[in-house]
């Protein structure tokens, strides 16, 4: 936690403000709730009179500070020398009254509040100091969202593989030093705080299956649920794997007595997750469902994960983009990558890790049967966040043709990824589980360095 | 132990390359090039006419002006840039013959200290040129004058209008590593006051030996605690 915590500062203190994703669209957000007192939600439309998307005082601080121009432009450096505070600064003091509130609407304002209104506690606390201390103070509030996510890394392998703790230290520090992670935990941006609620929740629905319904485990899945729909428009995915973990625990632990109600229930779910995947479909089309859409899904879906076929259109952007390039690297607002060859060889050792991770749980197959209702909670995790994940994508494509997923998108899955790197080592023999473990930890520990060395590259060389 | 290797083998390989290797430095950068490298807009500077970019914040780094001439083929584009600030003048030319796209420098005598000026491009020739203009989401706070006439404006924080292409380098190629100093007075810009060299040095420090030595441990710990609990066990 302790190594997470210096890496988060130095992440927050490298990345200039306001040069994360769409970080100036969230902070106007938080703006809007800390100093107008008003939840700025729009989650199906824009006002029709929206005025200019910034407060005066945050387009003052884009403007003057050389903020906005940097944007994503490796040849451009925001303000950096005392004469770009001298010139905020002087155009600063000039605000009218009412500066900070008179914002109008930023397309992060479709998304639910949950996030801000948490955001808004530093906002608050620190009003009366200047915007880029509250931009630096919003930012530092991402750092108890990192931890949870660390923490229940922790638990939630621990819960899985016994009190193994080097195991648990591994996963851990994976999760923990993942480059993406920590960009975006230097960024005012709800993605962090989505990842450390799933976090909880995957941790919760674990134990709810495996040790049984108490109110308490009920009560947490379904808060935890609840605020990751609060906090995301992709945090309802969580109901996939929620739903299951309430059911499935249901089944193992208070079994229905009769035979034909267990036979109803399985063609209930059966039926609810055919109308599931419909709905999905649906909204995906953008309601237009037809044969030519549907073969442009299913080759969507087919190249996002597998190579064309040859007579499919050609589609550029697949699994790799998203777990690869733009997981481990697309920092601050993704000009910031790694080379291909490092791209080539995290793939690479990726491709090992997972092919290590089906090893293992095939040697583990008994455990699997015996806790099939565990995996299948986890695989609904991934899958249902995937599934929501392309039906928007897909959408997105019918409209602008931008692919839309994104590498952040996938940190509330980490604690996942925790649990595959876990599983690529917990089979090997012992000598050479530590030799790969300690090979992980160091590799994670080098890239979180290289990382950060290149965004500080990007900025201050 | 492996993972210890691991680390310094990497950072044996990467940083003394990423460190001492010398590179083509930014100083600041009043109107970088636009993000979209394949449309930059174009800035018509006629003859004998004079355009100015006010709000040029530089530095004592800023030792070499770059201009981007867009002017097609390879006709003469004599330019002369002065910078003016508070008892701060500068002023260089660039050499009459540029081709089109091609970036020009002119080195300029740069300020003791950071201050904010002016800087102005005289076209010297009597055939209007080109420079290389911005006017999408990278155009800068400067308000852009030419002849005195309003080209292009920042009212209520957003801009307006076409800017031209100016950025400021260091003479010669340096290294990260020499400018370590540098960069972190820089990083303590636009940043809270506790931000600054003196706990950005011990931070950078805690980042390079103690995050890694603290997972490293952290992992050793954990393979001990096993061992306990497996002796505990037997």
């Amino acid at each position: 936690m302790l190594a997470a915590v210096i890496a988060a500062v130095a992440w927050i203190c490298v990345l200039p403000p306001i040069q994360g994703p769409d970080e100036d669209s969230h902070f106007a957000y938080v703006q809007k709730i800390g100093a107008a007192h008003e939840i700025p939600w729009r989650p199906f439309s824009a006002p029709a009179h929206w005025g200019a998307p910034y407060s005066t005082e945050l387009a003052y601080a884009l403007t003057y500070g050389d903020v906005t121009a940097a944007w994503a432009n490796p040849h451009a450096r925001p303000g950096r020398t005392p004469a770009d505070v001298a010139i905020w600064k002087s155009y600063n003091a000039k605000l009218p009254s009412g500066a900070a509130t008179d914002g109008g609407f930023t397309p992060a304002m479709r998304y639910p509040p949950l996030y801000y209104l948490y955001a808004a506690l530093p906002y608050e606390a620190t009003s009366g100091l200047g915007i880029f201390d509250r931009v630096f103070a919003v930012r530092l509030a991402n750092i108890p969202a990192l931890l949870a996510v660390v923490v229940f890394t922790w638990l939630l392998v621990g819960e899985l593989f016994g009190r193994r703790r080097w195991l648990q230290a591994l996963a851990t520090t994976a999760v923990a030093l993942e480059p993406q992670l920590l960009n975006m935990t230097a960024v005012v941006n709800p993605d962090v705080f989505l990842a450390g609620i799933w976090a909880a929740a995957l941790y919760v629905m674990v134990v709810l299956v495996k040790h049984g319904l108490t109110r308490g485990r009920i009560a947490w899945t379904v808060a935890l649920a609840i605020a990751s729909c609060l906090s995301q428009p992709r945090g309802v995915a969580i109901v996939i794997p929620a739903a299951a973990a309430i059911s499935l625990a249901f089944w193992r632990h208070r079994p229905p007595a009769s035979r034909r109600v267990r036979r109803a229930l399985i063609a209930g779910a059966a039926a609810v997750s055919v109308i599931g995947l419909a709905v999905l479909a649906y909204y995906a089309m953008l309601g237009q469902v037809s044969v030519e859409h549907v073969r442009h899904l299913g080759s969507y879906l087919w190249q996002f994960y597998l190579p064309n076929l040859g007579f499919m259109n050609s589609s550029s952007y697949g699994a790799r983009d998203v777990f690869v390039d733009r997981l481990f690297g697309g920092f601050a607002m993704l000009e910031v990558k790694f080379s291909r060859g490092v791209y080539t060889a995290l793939t690479v050792i990726g491709a090992v890790v997972l092919v290590s991770a089906l090893v293992g749980v095939i040697r583990r197959r008994a455990d699997v049967r015996r806790r099939w209702d565990v995996v299948v909670v986890g695989l609904l995790a991934f899958a249902g966040y995937m599934l929501v994940l392309h039906a928007v994508a897909f959408r997105s494509l019918l409209v602008s043709l931008d692919p839309v997923i994104t590498g952040r998108y996938m940190l509330p899955l980490l604690p996942l990824y925790g649990v595959i790197v876990a599983l690529a080592v917990a089979w090997l023999p012992r000598r050479w589980g530590l030799v790969a473990a300690g090979a992980l930890v160091g590799g994670v520990v080098f890239l979180q360095i290289a990382a950060l060395g290149l965004l500080f590259a990007r900025f201050y060389a | 132990m492996v993972a210890v290797v691991v680390i310094v083998a990497g950072l044996a390989v990467a940083a003394p390359a990423y460190l001492t290797r010398k590179r083509d430095y930014v100083a600041v950068t009043p109107q970088a090039p636009t993000f979209k490298p394949n449309k930059p807009a174009a800035f018509p500077l006629p003859g004998d006419a004079t355009a100015c970019m006010d709000l040029v914040a530089v530095d004592g780094h800023s030792e070499q002006a770059r201009l981007q001439a867009m002017t097609p083929g390879s006709s003469g584009m004599p330019l002369e840039l002065t910078l003016t600030g508070p008892n701060y003048r500068s002023r260089g030319r660039v050499g009459a013959r540029s081709a089109d796209g091609q970036t020009v420098a002119v080195a300029i005598r740069p300020p003791r200290r950071s201050l904010v000026a002016t800087a102005c491009v005289r076209n010297l020739g009597h055939r209007p040129v080109s420079l290389a203009g911005v006017g999408d989401r990278s155009r800068s706070r400067s308000n852009i004058t030419v002849n005195g006439t309003r080209a292009g404006s920042t009212s209520a924080g957003y801009t307006s209008g076409v800017g031209f292409v100016l950025t400021f380098y260091e003479r010669r190629p340096t290294s990260i590593l020499s400018r370590l100093p540098v960069s972190l007075r820089r990083m303590s810009v636009l940043r809270p006051g506790v931000v600054v060299p003196a706990t950005l040095w011990p931070l950078l420090a805690l980042f390079v030996v103690g995050m890694p030595a603290i997972a490293v441990w952290a992992f050793a710990r954990a393979l001990r605690d096993d061992q306990v609990e497996e002796e505990r066990a037997a």
